[in-house]
């Protein structure tokens, strides 16, 4: 941190102008910085709810993150989240956000999209529960049962049921047919 | 204590260039708004960030940035990249400082003493005081982790066409079986060439391999298998 204040400048500004979408949120989860590489991403989302930003079947994620994150108990979050560009498409971002402190409060989240897919994400199947999508959406990322379990705050016998429902909703048998499957239905 | 509601109708592109310059930024007003130090949000968020001064010296990485170019601290960022990039990078931080150069994105090699040699791109931009640029803050964006390219090659995973019609088949979603019948071969030959498509992946799982793939255009979303 030393040299952040050695060389000082205006390190404000070269946030700004680097091309790594970043923001800050509020506390009340409201927006209240995005930077203009962030912009290009998902448009001037200033004053908006973070949730507004972020595709509704991850919503519930993404508020428990934020919930936790203010409380202290989770210092990083490095997640993949699939969010509502300017247009209303989706795309998936990998995400990097940590708290904002004033001596030992936090007074906002400060975060930065790591990486943004190439791949279009695309709208979940309709007839899916949101707790399936949830678990869909885990394991196309390569979640294991302990994973989605950890993310999601179910036990892991608990998500096996959603996964077992989810397979017999998509017509499949196994996770990698669901997710092969997932992966086609857009495709037609 | 300023409001922020005229900020909503604001559209992307309205803001330009010249008045980033002429306003105090947003995000100075912002932190200032919610009372946060965004040093420490830096230090802490995984993205892996620097601050180098006009000599070219690193003065300051945050504790991925650390991880990433071990004790660079200190040292010319020369030390850090690879050798044979040396040359070009200087010149073009030469002519960054003074001015001449825009902050364009672009690739660099680490190749830092204790590191591992590893391709990134770095999106950097003028930390200035006042009209004077003082030194250079960039962010690290690292391509694929867990498979850090060797000197001169692409990072390129090379499967023979036995592994690549395995990894069509997971990408379909078939079976060990399925594969097998399809294929004309055991079960348990089927197994070892799934294990060869995880190993030159470096995929834990099937599901992780098919998603490996995709992400880097080894599998394309309508892969037909007929």
């Amino acid at each position: 941190m030393t040299g952040l204040h050695t060389v000082g400048g205006d390190l404000h500004g070269a946030l700004e102008s680097v091309s790594v979408p970043s923001y800050l949120i509020d506390p009340t989860g409201i927006i209240r910085w995005v930077n203009p590489a962030a912009r290009r991403l998902v448009g001037d989302v200033r004053g908006r709810q973070f949730t507004s930003v972020v595709a509704p079947e991850e919503s519930r994620r993404a508020r428990e993150h934020f919930a936790r994150k203010l409380a202290g108990s989770e210092r990083v979050t490095d997640t993949e989240v699939v969010v509502m560009d300017a247009d209303g498409d989706r795309v998936s971002v990998e995400i990097s956000s940590v708290a904002l402190m004033e001596g030992h409060r936090i007074v906002g989240i400060f975060g930065q999209v790591v990486d943004v897919e190439e791949e279009p994400a695309h709208a979940p199947p309709p007839h899916l529960t949101p707790r399936q999508v949830e678990v869909l959406r885990l394991l196309q990322r390569g979640a294991s049962t302990e994973d989605i379990a950890r993310e999601l705050h179910l036990s892991t016998e608990t998500v096996r049921n959603h996964i077992r429902h989810l397979l017999r909703a998509l017509g499949v048998h196994t996770r990698l047919e669901a997710v092969a499957a997932a992966g086609r239905a857009h495709v037609l | 204590m300023s409001t922020r509601g005229s900020r909503r109708s604001r559209r992307p592109d309205e803001r330009t260039s010249c008045d980033r310059v002429s306003e105090l930024p947003d995000l100075a007003l912002q932190l200032e708004a919610l009372g946060g130090d965004i040093h420490g949000s830096l230090q802490e968020v995984a993205v892996p960030m620097y601050v180098v001064d006009r000599h070219g010296t690193i003065v300051w990485l945050n504790d991925v940035g650390n991880e990433l170019v071990p004790e660079a601290l200190g040292r010319n960022f020369t030390e850090v990249i690879a050798p044979e990039l040396v040359d070009r990078s200087s010149r073009e931080f030469a002519s960054r400082i003074l001015g001449y150069h825009p902050f364009v994105d672009h690739k660099l090699v680490l190749d830092a003493p204790g590191g591992e040699r590893r391709e990134v791109e770095i999106s950097s931009a003028p930390l200035r005081k006042g009209h004077r640029i003082v030194g250079v803050f960039g962010v690290l964006r690292t391509s694929s982790p867990g498979a850090p390219p060797k000197a001169g090659s692409a990072p390129t995973t090379r499967l023979t066409p036995r592994q690549q019609e395995v990894l069509r088949f997971l990408g379909a979603g078939l079976t060990t079986r399925e594969m097998a019948d399809r294929m004309s071969l055991s079960i348990e030959t089927v197994r070892n060439h799934v294990r060869m498509v995880l190993a030159q992946l470096g995929a834990r799982s099937r599901l992780e391999a098919v998603l490996l793939a995709h992400r880097r255009g080894l599998l394309e979303a309508d892969d037909s298998i007929d």
